[in-house]
């Protein structure tokens, strides 16, 4: 019985952990949030966010990971700057930087992304971080750090 | 036509003069100056930077005082390449506040200063540490006529200034006081005209412009272009277009 109480109670916590929004960078202003999500702006206009995706499919990390490069690259012409490896919340994770040129200014593109397998369907989680060129730098280390990667 | 009429007067004047003084009007400091201005100036545009001043004139302690050497302006225009335009931009002002200069203008990646015309040569030889130089260009402009021209106008004005000051204090009808008062106005305001003109000469000499236009030479960011939508549904709902038209 205890047994089970137990077990009830670790459920519980793993489903508050997986509805609570995730924390936002240090210097920015949290517009939006809920159910794993959260949408946060700083004062110079540089975005950041962190979504969750369903995936019935069930495909691994890698596979994403490598469709996300190629749609990124192939399909939409992102320049990509850096990879690396990343572990968010414990599960695998990809770190891509990109430059891009979008609504007549030059910006750069991070996006962070990790799948974590379920019982019936894997998560995909994706925080995208996007500010002018020049000042992407200024953020990078407390978006890192929000996301513990 | 002025600065004719003045050579003219001082031409006149020495030719006048030069028996009396035993022929030493050309080795005073302003004929010499006049002389000097007739030579070919060293620092002509188009001149390499080694030819730039190694110390260019102070600003005059007495600023009617004839000048004794040549007096020039220099300003040099630079555009350089650089992997970020903002460090570039941060690393030159911080030189031009080192050398006791100051920023004049900015617009975007274009910087103007101005800086001592003593540490001009060595501001210009560190530009290279900016980044690959794309273009460069120095001009020399020699005022040291324009200079004396102003010093001997503004002694000749102050001189008749005296004169018209002593004649207002012998004058004793009303009518030759008030037109001696409108000469005398005329001719404080054409003074003070030409001090402030002295001046800001003076002061383009002392302090040189270097503008410097920083360039990128990052990879030109690629515009986005779309082959065609995903087949996967959350791969079209990211990426930086979906983040700026949904926030």
């Amino acid at each position: 019985m205890r047994a089970l109480h137990v077990l009830l109670l670790l459920a519980l916590a793993a489903a508050a952990a997986a509805c609570a929004a995730p924390p936002a960078p240090a210097d920015f202003l949290v517009v939006d949030s809920g159910r794993g999500e959260v949408k946060a702006i700083a004062p110079d206009d540089s975005l950041f966010w962190v979504r969750q995706f369903k995936d019935g499919m069930r495909g691994d990390f890698a596979f994403w990971a490598e469709a996300l490069e190629k749609e990124f690259v192939e399909n939409r012409g992102y320049t990509l700057l850096e990879k690396r490896p990343v572990k968010w919340n414990g599960a695998p994770g990809v770190e891509l930087l990109f430059e891009v040129s979008a609504a007549g200014r030059a910006r750069r593109y991070l996006a962070t992304m990790a799948v974590a397998p379920g019982s019936f369907a894997s998560t995909i989680r994706v925080a995208e971080y996007v500010a002018d060129k020049e000042r992407f730098g200024e953020h990078l280390g407390a978006v890192r750090a929000a996301l513990g990667t | 036509m002025r600065q004719g009429h003045t050579l003219t007067r001082l031409s006149l004047f020495c030719l006048v003069l030069a028996p009396a003084m035993g022929c030493r009007a050309g080795m005073d400091g302003r004929a010499a100056a006049a002389d000097v201005g007739f030579a070919a100036p060293h620092a002509e545009a188009g001149i390499a930077r080694a030819a730039a001043p190694q110390a260019a004139p102070a600003p005059s302690a007495a600023p009617l005082a004839a000048p004794a050497e040549r007096l020039m302006i220099y300003s040099a225009r630079f555009e350089v390449l650089v992997a970020n335009v903002e460090d570039g931009v941060r690393r030159f002002l911080g030189w031009v506040e080192e050398d006791g200069g100051y920023l004049e203008a900015r617009n975007n990646g274009q910087v103007t200063c101005r800086v001592p015309a003593d540490r001009f040569t060595a501001l210009l030889n560190r530009i290279q540490d900016l980044g690959a130089i794309l273009s460069e260009s120095l001009e020399a402009e020699d005022v040291t006529l324009q200079s004396l021209d102003l010093t001997i106008r503004i002694e000749n004005a102050e001189r008749s200034r005296q004169r018209l000051l002593d004649l207002l204090a012998r004058a004793d009808d009303i009518e030759a006081t008030l037109k001696i008062e409108q000469e005398l106005r005329r001719l404080t305001e054409e003074l003070e005209r030409m001090k402030a003109e002295l001046k800001l000469l003076e002061s383009r000499v002392a302090y040189s412009t270097v503008t410097v236009a920083f360039r990128s030479n990052a990879p030109a960011a690629t515009a986005v272009r779309r082959r065609a939508a995903s087949r996967f549904p959350w791969l079209r709902q990211v990426g930086i277009e979906h983040v700026l038209e949904n926030f």
